[in-house]
Parts: C-alpha cells; structure tokens; sequence
C-alpha cells in the first residue's frame, strides 16, 4: 500500500520542504489489493467519523481484542480484483479470476473468524454461496478447473493421442535414420551443403524424405505419413473441442456468479477500507504517532512533532507544545531566529496529516476537526501571477474559509508600509477575533499587542552573553523553541523587554563599530 | 535451482527456436519458461512473417500475464499470482496441463527475475529455469541471474548481422579478472555502482549514472596520469556503448574490467578494431556458455570463425554438415 495526498490541497512550496512524501513512507504496507491510495482531505463529518473508528481499532488493538499485525497479514494476501469484477459484471469469467474471487472469500471467513468484536457488515451467507459454486466448478482453492466425466474423456484421448504421435514420429525419424543415417530432429527442414553422392541418392530413394535444391544447399524435409497428419488434425480437433467445452462452461458460471456481483463487489470494497484502517493503526503503534481528540473550543498540541526539522536537529529538537482557544485570533511574536516560523510550519504539517485522515507524530493532539487548513508565509511576491508580496496576502484572505477553518500567517502584513501594514493588522485581528476561525499568525507590530480581543504568544529567549562572541550555531543549539503564553497584564513588559535581535546581533561578525552602537542602545 | 538464458544475436537469430529444442531436451527434468518482454507470437507483424511458437510441454511450469492465459482455458493450473509492486504488471505462475503453445509473456527487470527465482526456488529447489532473453538487458549477465547461456547466431555475410554476430561472441575471448584484482573491485564498488575508476586502492571516481552519459567519467578518463603511475583501473556495470568505446579505445594507460558480457554489445565495429583499442579488457563475472545455435543465411562460406577454444557444443538445429557439425542429440 502506498500512500499519495491530492497535492492542489497543500501549499506548494512546503510538499517538500515539510516532508509529507517520506511521511507517507511510514505508512508503507504490503497490501496488493490497496496498491495505491491518492488520499483527498475528508469533509468534517467523515473525517470525524474517520478518526472514531480508527480510534475503536486502536483501543480494541490496545486490549487485545483484535491482532492488527494477523489481521494485516490475511489483509495481504487479497489480491486486486478491479479487473475481475469488469468480467463479472460482463458475464465473462476467465479461468484465473476464479482464483482471485475463491482467494479473497477465503481470506474473508478467517478475517471475519478474528474480527468478531468489530465485525464488518457483509453478507457472509451469499459469499458462502460463491465460493461453493467456485468449488463445484474448479479444484483445489480454484487453481485448476474440475473437469466434467465427458471433459476428462478427452483430455485422456487427447494425452494418449500426444503419446501416440510421438511414438510415431520417433519411428518416422529412426526409419529415416536407417535409410539415410541423417539423424532428423527438430526443427524442419533441414539444410544440407557438400552432400556425398551416396548420400545424395538414399534420400532421393526415400519416400519419407523431399528433397529441394536450393542456390546453395539442398532443403530436405519429412514427408509425414497420411496416418501422422490425420493423427495430428485429430489432436487439434479434440484440443478445440475440449477448450469449447470449458469456454462454454466458463460462460454458464458466469451467468451463474453475475446476481452476486453487487454482494461481492459491496464487500470487497468494505474490506479495502476496513485494511486500510488496520493499516494506519499498524503504522500509529510503529511509529508511536496519535490520533486527535475532536473538542470545538480547544486547540492542544502536546509534544507535536516535524519529522524533517527533528531530522537535521536530533539533538537539540524540541517538539512543539501549544494551547490555546478554538477559534479567534492568536499572534506569536518573538525574536529573529526564535523559531516562530517553525512554530508555523509544525501547525500546518499535522492539521494537514489530520485533514487527510492520517495518524500524526505527537503524543495527543484536542481540536475541532481541521476541514480547512490555510497558510500564508511571508514572501516577495509571485511574478508569473503578475502578485506582489502585498498582493499575495491580500488574495490569500480573499478566498472564503470554511467555518472551523484554521489559517496561519507569516509575519502578518509585513508585506507593506509599516503604518498601513499595522492599520490592516488590527483590522484583520479584529475581524477574526469573532469569526468561528482560528487565526494564528506572528508579528512584529508593537501596537497589535493592545488589542482587547488578541491572544498573545512568545517565543522563549535564549539567554544570550553580551560580553562573549559565539557561534551562530551554538547559540541556535541553546535557544529553547518554547512557545509561551503573555497574559494581558504582561503584553507590554514581554514586548519591550525584547530586546533579543540587537543581542543576536552582537554575535554577527560586523565591524566594532557597529557593535559598540548597537550595545549602546542595548544598555540604554 | 538453475537459471540458463537465450540470448540472440540479432531478430530472427532462431533464438525461439534454440528455446524450444532445448526445452525438448530437458524432458526429465522439472522446467520453467519465461521470456523477458513478449514471446512465442505466431506472426511478426513488423517483419510479416510466421513465428515459431512456444511450446510449453506437459508437467512444465511458465510464466506469462493474465492476458496471455485467455487462448487456453482449462489447460493450466494456477500456482501463483505474481502481482504489483513487487511485479510490474499482473503475472501468474502456472502449470502446463498438457502441451500447448503458450505465448510467453514474463517480467523484465531484474528485481522481478530475482523474485521469480527466489519464489521458484522455495517451491521447487531443483527447477531449471530457462528464460528466453534479449541482449539489451544487461542484468541477464550478472550470476545472481543467470548459471549460463544459450546463443544463438544468424550467420550473414550482411555487415550489420555479421558484425553483431561477431559482437555476441567476442566476449568469449576476453578473459576473466584476477582474482586480487576482483577482490579489490568488490571492496570498492557499491552495490548499484554503474562505474568505478581507481588507481591501486585510491577511488578517481564511483558513480551510479549509465556510463555512457556521464560526462565526469569521460572527464576523468581523459585526464592524464603521471609517468611510470600504475595504470587507471576501470569497472563498468552499464553498457559499454560506442561513444564510450570510442573514448577509452586510444587510452594506453587504462585497464577496463565488464562487470558481464551483455555490456559489451554495443561496440561498433570502428571503434572495437582490436588494434584500436588499446586498454585491456576483462571481465569481472565468467560467461558460462552451455551451446551455440546456428542459423545460417549463406551456403558454403562461414562469414566468422567458429573454432572456439572453450569447449563449447554447437548446434546447427537448421542444417544438416555430413562430415562437420552435425545436431546434437
């Protein structure tokens, strides 16, 4: 089974760069009869009751009421039947989908047999009926047609036949190997240069031979007796005869198994989904992944994972842990480097596994059901749609969210003057606030952190020496990535006490001037 | 388990036809039969005439798509399905119930032979295997494919056909790696190296690109080495090809080393001149040959030397040579 997400539904740049295609890979099954899966975000009632049932699997799983790993393993040995069911609906049966119909059901009763506390809801009874129509008609498991008493008749005649010509050729080559001493065998006609005289005369002489004289050999060639050639006419005639029969055969069985097409097809299509479900729980247990809590008011994520920044940064990776209301306008601020954007980006990537109903690296995840999940991230514009950076922020509000929805936002119109940049910040914060969104989104405005209606967010600082000059990397391997919450009463204080880009500054290799100016207005 | 594949030296080698002598000749044992891409058609429809078709003998397994299965219902019986990703397409792996002319249509990558042969080899340890192949897919040369080949030869006094004759059984006199030396090449190479270039333990250059189009290789290839250095030590696992030819064919101080036969096809005549091609060449894996088939076009003059020094069997299955070479029986 591999897995696929509709990419139109995930912003362009971040496919990549967030990694969804290797966290796709996690979910990788040997599954025949789901090959391949192009997931699409579900719609919210689906979706919810997408994540319920998952959630069923795993605490029956958990319980050990059912065993995903044997049920996965019968789950593998179906095999794709799409092409099948064209026949069926066709009345047109061929031989080996016979086994493929008789395999699937037989997978069916030993699934069934270990799944009884979640049972699938398929009519047990008619596939029962199927299979021993299947068994009536072919032998062991559907490997091999059972052949009626007139059928085998000819198979027999058509074996002894066989034996029969070939004993007769045999004798036909050893007669033409006394006579000539040519010893004729497969394949004819034979090509023959500098034939000696005597030898030349014999085959003239023989009655089994022909002989053509060719620009520069001679062409010698059998001349089978009345007896072989009828004998062989007689092998083809009982070869057609017996594969009419069974043709005929194949047809009737078609016309019988057709009324049960829409029976099999209802609960091959069940067990596809119900595999892919076990599958996704095989993944979750493996991977230690979560599913969400669905609560419209709350918006949790603990210990929320990015699998590719955690990749490049075993070490010093912080999960991400946040909390906040359902829905309103939400700002993070921080300094430069403090890994806000990050922050971001870690939403995005598991509303979007959510979205298109998969499991997601987190230990618990509590929030309304993510039907829609937009984001916006800063940029200087998109030449071939004629935007710029302005433009593209202006465009992505334009679009209509869904109720529920969720939008992040990079720096939130820092793409304009910043005057009107603040002026359009309070509007859109404000506009929000009463909306039944979630807006979150970072920012440098000062301003928007007196605004009544806004939840406030920062990134905690590293402590940073004024006196001793480190490596960017050292600094970056000592900056926390914690996302705290400003209570109102503190907004300003946490603002102005930020003075962490001047100090981040310092450790640049600018010249001392600039760095005397700039721990001047440090101290200040 | 034993793997033997066909190989011909151009269409209408008589390569089908070598296939099904043998298959003839190995009645006792338990076979089976696969093509790489599509054979055993009645009819060429590109060349416009009659093709000899397979015949796949009672008790024989084969290996074809599910398509290919419609013309015989009833004359089989299913031993497995070989099915996606694993497999490129829907494949089944089936017993002949009598003999009929299959048209054998079987996997044709590598990966999906080893899963053939792997599966094969579980269910019947002692099954020959016989693939009827196509030269142009190289991995039919490396051992974990095939124990050996059968050739089969259209002997013509036309230059393209002689010279791909000439081409098919040139390998036979390029001798094997040393031992050391093949040591040394299997500890510097990866798995899926396509080329190797190193001067006693130093690697110049490793890389998975097909050889032919890798312009750092051909860069490196050319840059000289210091007078009185050990000659440059080149491995190829893809196809040496006539461009490729034509640049290592001036170079004194290079030692070229063929992972296997198959990659040594594509040498067009000018550059192959033995006196051209000056690097020694060699061949890192053996090529087992079990006979030589011979479709000859002309009468009396043999356009190519045929002695060979292995001990080789030849089979003229068209043509009877009193006092020559004569069929095998």
């Amino acid at each position: 089974m591999k897995l696929q997400l509709n990419r139109n539904h995930i912003h362009s740049d971040l496919f990549e760069e967030l990694g969804f295609e290797d966290y796709l890979k996690k979910f990788e099954i040997h599954l025949p009869f789901i090959n391949h899966l192009i997931l699409s975000p579900l719609p919210k009632a689906e979706g919810k009751l997408h994540f319920e049932q998952l959630k069923l699997i795993l605490n029956l799983s958990l319980n050990n009421k059912i065993q995903i790993d044997e049920l996965i393993a019968l789950c593998s040995r179906i095999l794709p039947l799409e092409n099948v069911f064209s026949s069926l609906l066709n009345r047109q049966l061929e031989q080996y989908q016979l086994y493929l119909i008789y395999t699937f059901i037989e997978q069916e009763f030993k699934i069934t047999k270990i799944e009884k506390e979640l049972p699938l809801e398929i009519n047990l009874s008619k596939l029962k009926e199927i299979q021993e129509t299947l068994n009536h008609f072919c032998e062991e498991g559907a490997k091999i047609i059972r052949f009626s008493k007139e059928e085998l008749d000819l198979k027999n005649k058509i074996f002894s036949s066989d034996k029969l010509l070939e004993k007769k050729l045999q004798e036909h080559e050893s007669k033409i190997l006394e006579e000539t001493g040519l010893s004729f065998l497969y394949p004819y006609p034979r090509e023959i240069i500098d034939i000696p005289p005597l030898l030349l005369e014999k085959i003239k002489n023989s009655k089994l031979l022909s002989l053509k004289k060719k620009s520069e050999f001679y062409e010698v060639n059998h001349i089978v007796s009345q007896e072989i050639e009828e004998l062989e006419k007689s092998i083809r005639h009982l070869r057609d005869e017996l594969e009419n029969e069974i043709k005929n055969r194949l047809e009737k069985l078609g016309e019988i198994l057709f009324p049960y097409a829409e029976e099999l097809i209802l609960a091959y299509e069940k067990r596809k989904k119900r595999a892919y479900l076990y599958a996704l729980i095989k993944t979750l247990h493996q991977f230690n992944l979560c599913l969400p809590t669905f609560s419209e008011n709350e918006f949790e994520i603990k210990k929320g994972h990015l699998p590719c920044l955690q990749q490049n940064n075993l070490e010093n990776y912080v999960p991400l842990d946040l909390k906040m209301k359902g829905h309103g306008a939400h700002v993070l601020f921080g300094a430069n480097m403090a890994g806000k954007t990050s922050v971001l980006k870690t939403q995005y990537f598991l509303l979007t596994l959510l979205r298109f109903g998969l499991p997601i690296p987190a230990e618990e995840i509590r929030l309304g059901f993510p039907n829609d999940v937009q984001i916006h991230l800063k940029n200087s514009g998109k030449i071939k749609q004629k935007l710029s950076g302005f433009a593209d922020e202006l465009t992505f509000f334009s679009q209509g969210f869904e109720s529920g929805a969720y939008l992040l936002v990079d720096e939130l119109f820092h793409s304009t003057n910043p005057l009107a940049g603040l002026q359009l910040s309070k509007i859109f914060l404000h506009y929000y606030s009463t909306k039944n969104v979630l807006l979150f989104c970072t920012s440098f405005y000062p301003e928007v952190l007196y605004l009544d209606e806004i939840h406030f967010y920062k990134m905690v600082d590293a402590t940073l020496d004024l006196e001793v000059e480190k490596p960017i990397n050292e600094i970056l391997s000592q900056t926390p990535f914690r996302v705290e919450k400003v209570e109102k009463h503190n907004v300003g204080k946490s603002f102005w006490e930020c003075q962490q880009p001047l100090k981040l500054a310092l450790h640049f290799p600018l010249n001392d001037e600039l760095k005397k100016n700039i721990l001047a207005a440090i101290k200040e | 388990m034993k793997t033997f594949s066909f190989i011909g030296s151009d269409k209408n080698a008589g390569k089908t036809t070598a296939f099904n002598f043998i298959v003839s000749q190995l009645k006792k044992s338990l076979i089976c039969l696969t093509s790489i891409g599509i054979n055993g058609e009645f009819f060429d429809s590109l060349e416009n005439h009659k093709k000899p078709a397979i015949k796949v003998p009672c008790g024989a397994l084969f290996v074809t798509t599910v398509d290919q299965l419609k013309t015989h219902p009833g004359s089989y019986e299913l031993i497995e399905f070989l099915y996606p990703p694993t497999f490129s397409k829907n494949f089944v792996l089936a017993k002949s119930l009598g003999t009929y002319e299959f048209i054998l249509e079987g996997p044709n990558q590598k990966s999906e032979i080893l899963s053939l042969k792997n599966l094969l080899e579980s269910l019947y340890p002692e099954i020959i295997l016989l693939i009827d192949g196509s030269i142009d897919r190289q991995f039919l040369g490396h051992p974990t494919v095939s124990d050996a080949f059968y050739f089969s030869l259209l002997l013509s006094q036309r230059p393209d056909q002689k010279e791909k004759a000439k081409n098919l059984l040139y390998p036979l006199y390029i001798p094997l790696v040393d031992k050391k030396l093949k040591n040394k090449i299997e500890k510097l190479k990866d798995q899926d190296s396509r080329s190797l270039l190193f001067i006693d333990d130093n690697i110049l250059y490793r890389s998975k690109e097909i050889p032919g189009l890798d312009k750092k290789l051909e860069e490196l290839i050319h840059h000289p080495v210091e007078e009185n250095a050990p000659k440059k030590i080149l491995y190829l696992n893809g196809a040496l090809s006539k461009t490729l030819a034509r640049t290592i064919a001036p170079k004194k101080d290079l030692i070229v080393i063929l992972d296997n036969f198959t990659l040594f096809q594509n040498i067009s005549q000018d550059a192959q001149k033995e006196s051209l091609f000056r690097p020694p060449l060699f061949l890192f894996h053996p090529l087992n040959i079990k006979g030589i088939f011979l479709k000859e076009e002309q009468g009396q003059q043999r356009p190519i030397d045929l002695k060979f020094s292995k001990n080789i069997p030849i089979f003229n299955i068209y043509r009877e040579i009193p006092h020559e070479i004569t069929a095998e029986s």
